[in-house]
């Protein structure tokens, strides 16, 4: 199950509901109107009610639109595409605990529930390597590995990783090491800003472990959740190739900027 | 001249790994989101939903009592500060905060701080903001119409009419119309027109944009931190704002996360986190979010235009004419209206025909466009190159053979004049074209196409030539706006690069601008290590902070390795100057017949009589021991400010399959012929054409920034915003020729926006090769399914 899908289907779980999904029609007519939640482009945000009355984060936008504009989309998703909307009444914080293993160390302390992962790791751990990109779980910049597998942790709540044992782009080295990804990309030049670095380098570590010599077909789909835009992907498959060559204890192919073409 | 292969190309450095990439593979860059001051407050904005409308009330008495809120402003709070600066302050400029009235969706309209993030945010749901909304202006020619208008006190939505052909020659202007004219008027004569569309786009770092502001009363300095292309420049903007000389500001562009032209832009954010720190006393952050940034960062393109060609039928172009609209947004920020202005610098390509070009500048409610990688010339060469493609087609010649017959030739070089009116450096345009064509890539690509053919497959071969214009720049075009004037900065685009030579003999660098991926750090040490026999692991490289730096002017536009890698080049030559000198007195030597490398000097001819940098270091910093009236220290600043600006070049080609079923389209090759004058690390050189192809090529068949007739942005999402991913884009095949500029010390000429510049039109162009014969002839990007399909059951019925 994807982060996303997984906040909601959180959301869905006794103790939680979705209180009201409602179809909301811009008003487009010139005329007076009152807007109370000020921010329109901002304003997806999902109305929770519980029995604790526990607001969910007014972050992640959960607008299911498809991945094309208004030609598949016949009179403008603005117009009238699914929002799930929310009143989200501020009040006083409430805090929980949360206790989970973040590279080998055990953490722990109270946060807001509403509190995002990534927040956490970053705001309340202090480890930011994580990065936010986009907080709809697309770009992947946010990109750790939970109990063994790569998950974005932009749109994943840190009460939900409760327990769970986490690896940030910070512990992948060890004793001073780099991690055979680390060093691909380094060596082959797989990256430029840097930004969506760790979290490439985090999925495409398990992609490795699921698959240490897999084709460059299954790396491109394999790395296809996490956006960069300064390399246009090529050296980070050869930085992949790379460190596949490295895990199976091969000598990794030459850069291709040294090959005479 | 031609060379393939990266190595043999590399005359200055080679390819070493990058100095920046050991932090940021451990997660130890430091950008600007990571950074934590004591006592650090949080921004949220609330923003319009209105593309345009008057603002009745603001009632922020709810919201202002809410947990960890500290304060909240609108316009009536920083007015007094005016307007945001811009450098071509040609149009409306925009508020801090929306002042009375809003001009797009996502405008600012009232900023709250608080002491956490969440808090700004709640504090920022509750403000509420009473609208009167009004008609608003979207589309480009109902802009021109001035039927709706974005700003009531301007006279007209077109803010100004860029007409040129050749430039600022008013009878050579009235010449190329009518020799157009006559062109057109023969009867051997084919002309072929279209208007096409070169779509919005919403430049997208990963990085959204982020600024920590930290005013010290005690100092009475700001220490500002900020995503920005242009430190320096926020430095003079803030300093202007709020009364202070330039040096009271240090801004410091630490990790920056992608740039694209979308950091290259003084942004209102910037100066408001300033001003609440400076009321607050304590340092403020303001992150965007993703959903906010396209409409709180500027775009880019934006161009609706008829470009139209005329030439014989055996392949001789006789003119070349291009009218339209292009998109400046609601508010005029840093270049906004120089955009379409750069993109005549390069209206008439590689060629030599007679070019016309006239395009209105158009206000519309929508987010400000500003310089988006390539900044007006992807959109000069994307006309230019389509309907040249469209003209061989029609008269049935090979396109590549039709660019080769028009192309400025060889001869006309050094400095060969533009029918634009422009000399270009340096060019080899036809060899450039014939290695492309030349390459097995190329070969293997159009036999594909002919065989795909035969099995009734829709394989298409697309070819583009392009130049830029890069490096700026010459001092003689402030008054063109190529100086950050209106910033209280009157700097002419120079580079700047201080070279120190440490008392242990290591080796500083220090260069205004700052990276934002390009990989100065590990560029600038090879250059210097390289000239000074450094070892290149002595040689850090500092950048991007004001207070310690020489006047940067920013890193854009291409320019860095051809203005400030001269600057560090020739800083470092003085250097050298000076030690052979202390070398000499030591050696008993003529300084000219000093040598520098492996970490020591030696006269030339006799490899014994050598000298340690320790030792000359030990010398320039303990005068007493240097030659009479020799001044201590060893270290040097430079300005280089070039005569020219460098005119990178190179020819691309593109093999694309269409499903005429379901208009599905895949780029299945691609390969560039890019020459962009020496290289100093094909490493860097080969990744920033990667990083522009996948850009262009995301133009030509993903992203499009759609707004609805209300001027609702409707992609302001990634989920709607579609960037390439992996799985969309090959492996590309780059090759190279080598041109080396006449106008810097390095012979290089940029290579930051080739990739961009140059394959937009490539795969436009192999698209509408496969499906040329159901009768397509063009197809508006981005090629997604549905557009595609439809041009075919257009051609169809």
């Amino acid at each position: 199950m994807s982060p996303l899908m997984s906040l909601w289907w959180r959301s869905c779980q006794p103790g939680w509901h979705l209180g009201l999904i409602r179809r909301r029609r811009p008003k487009q007519s010139a005329g007076r109107r009152s807007s109370g939640f000020a921010r329109r482009a901002e304003s997806s945000r999902v109305l929770c009610s519980s029995a604790t009355n526990v607001p969910i984060p007014p972050l992640p936008m959960l607008t299911f639109f498809p991945l094309c504009g208004e030609e598949s989309f016949p009179g403008g998703v603005g117009k009238g595409g699914l929002v799930f909307s929310v009143a989200h009444k501020s009040q006083e914080a409430m805090v929980v605990k949360v206790a989970m293993t973040v590279n080998g160390r055990k953490v722990g302390g109270e946060v807001e529930p509403r509190t995002l992962l990534v927040h956490y790791i970053r705001e309340n751990l202090n480890l930011t390597g994580t990065h936010i990109g986009c907080e709809t779980s697309y770009c992947g910049a946010c990109t750790v590995i939970m109990d063994g597998r790569p998950i974005k942790s932009c749109t994943m709540l840190a009460v939900a990783a409760e327990g769970a044992e986490i690896m940030t782009i910070e512990g992948l080295a060890k004793d001073g090491q780099l991690h055979p990804v680390q060093e691909g990309f380094w060596e082959r030049h797989g990256l430029q800003c840097g930004y969506c670095t760790p979290g490439m380098i985090m999925s495409a570590v398990g992609l490795l472990e699921a698959n240490n010599n897999p084709t460059e077909a299954e790396i491109r789909h394999g790395i296809e959740g996490n956006l960069c835009r300064c390399t246009g992907y090529h050296n980070i498959v050869k930085a992949i190739e790379y460190a596949g060559a490295k895990m199976r204890g091969e000598t990794p192919p030459a850069p291709d900027w040294e090959v005479s073409a | 001249m031609t060379t393939s292969g990266a190595r043999s190309t590399s005359v200055l450095g080679g390819s070493v790994r990058r100095r920046e990439d050991p932090a940021l593979v451990r997660g130890r860059g430091r950008f600007v989101d990571d950074i934590k001051l004591p006592d650090l407050a949080h921004v949220a904005f609330v923003r319009s939903p209105f593309a345009h409308a008057r603002i009745t009330s603001i009632d922020t008495k709810e919201a202002a009592g809410m947990p960890g809120v500290a304060a909240i402003y609108t316009a009536d709070d920083v007015r007094h500060l005016g307007p945001l600066l811009a450098q071509v302050a040609v149009g409306k400029l925009r508020p801090l905060l929306a002042d009375g009235m809003v001009k797009h969706v996502g405008e600012a309209v009232a900023m709250v701080v608080a002491d956490t993030r969440y808090q700004a945010q709640d504090a920022a749901e509750a403000v509420v903001v009473d609208y009167d909304s009004l008609p608003a202006v979207v589309d480009l020619k109902e802009s021109l119409s001035d039927k709706v208008k974005v700003h009531d006190d301007l006279e007209s939505n077109t803010l100004i009419v860029w007409e040129a052909g050749p430039w600022g020659n008013e009878e050579g202007i009235a010449d190329t119309k009518k020799s157009i004219a006559a062109a057109k008027g023969r009867d051997d004569t084919v002309t072929v027109t279209q208007e096409m569309i070169n779509q919005r786009l919403i430049p997208t770092a990963i990085e959204p944009r982020s600024v920590v502001a930290d005013w010290n009363e005690g100092y009475g300095r700001f220490m500002v931190y900020s995503s920005t292309q242009i430190p320096h420049v926020l430095a003079g903007a803030i300093g202007k704002t709020f009364g202070l000389a330039a040096n009271a500001v240090d801004v410091i562009a630490p990790e920056v996360g992608g740039g694209f032209g979308a950091k290259l832009n003084v942004y209102a954010d910037e100066i408001l986190a300033s001003f609440a720190s400076m009321q607050l006393n304590r340092p403020v952050k303001y992150t965007e979010s993703r959903r906010e940034s396209p409409n709180n960062t500027i775009q880019g393109r934006g161009w609706v235009a008829t470009a139209s060609v005329t030439g014989t039928k055996d392949g001789e172009i006789l003119g070349f004419e291009l009218e339209g609209i292009a998109d400046m947004g609601a508010y005029t920020q840093n270049f906004t209206v120089a955009i379409p202005f750069l993109g005549t610098f390069v209206g008439a390509g590689q060629y030599k025909f007679p070019t016309y070009w006239k395009i209105a500048c158009v206000s519309t409610n929508t987010m400000t466009t500003d310089a988006y990688r390539g900044a007006g010339r992807p959109e000069a060469i994307y006309y230019l190159e389509r309907i040249i493609d469209a003209y061989a087609r029609e008269i049935g010649m090979d396109p590549a053979e039709v660019r080769m017959k028009n192309f400025i030739p060889a001869e006309a070089f050094p400095n060969a004049v533009s029918p634009i009116g422009f000399a270009h450096d340096t060019g080899e345009y036809q060899e450039n074209l014939k290695a492309l064509v030349a390459t097995s890539e190329y070969r293997d690509m159009k036999a594909a196409r002919d065989k795909g053919r035969q099995e009734g497959r829709h394989i298409g071969l697309g070819v583009s030539s392009y130049v830029e214009v890069c490096g700026f720049g010459p001092s003689a075009l402030t008054g063109l706006g190529f100086s950050w004037a209106t910033y209280g900065l009157p700097a002419a685009f120079n580079g700047s690069g201080l070279v120190r030579i440490n008392p242990d003999a290591s080796a500083t660098v220090i260069i205004g601008t700052g990276p934002s991926g390009q990989g100065h750090e590990t560029t600038w040490a090879q250059l210097v290590g390289d000239q000074l026999g450094i070892d290149y692991e002595r040689v850090r490289v500092t950048h991007g902070n004001t207070a310690e730096s020489p006047m940067g002017i920013g890193t854009f536009g291409s320019r860095s390795a051809a203005v400030d890698g001269s600057a560090a080049y020739e800083a470092a030559l003085k250097v050298k100057a000076k030690a052979a000198q202390i070398a000499a007195h030591i050696l008993e030597a003529s300084p000219d017949d000093i040598e520098f490398k492996d970490g020591a000097a030696n006269v030339a001819g006799s490899p014994d009589k050598s000298v340690s940098w320790e030792e000359i270091v030990t010398r320039a910093y303990q005068p007493h021991q240097l030659p009479e009236g020799m001044e201590g220290g060893l270290e040097a600043h430079s300005v280089f400010s070039p005569g020219n600006a460098t005119w990178p070049f190179g020819a691309h080609a593109a093999l694309v399959e269409v499903d005429p079923e379901t208009g599905d389209t895949h780029l299945l090759r691609y390969v560039t012929v890019d020459d962009c004058g020496n290289v100093i690390s094909p490493m860097i050189v080969n990744g920033q054409i990667h990083g522009g192809l996948a850009q262009g090529i995301g133009q030509a068949m993903f992203e499009d920034a759609i707004y609805d007739a209300e001027g609702n942005l409707l992609t302001s999402s990634l989920v709607d915003y579609p960037l390439p991913t992996a799985a969309d884009l090959p492996s590309f095949d780059l090759h190279r020729t080598v041109t080396p500029s006449n106008v810097n010390p390095l012979g290089v000429k940029g290579i930051g926006e080739a990739g961009t510049i140059g394959s937009a039109q490539t795969v436009v162009n192999a698209a509408v090769d496969a499906v040329y014969d159901l009768g397509v002839r063009h197809i508006d990007m981005p090629l997604r399914p549905r557009r595609v399909w439809q041009a075919i059951q257009e051609a169809r019925s």
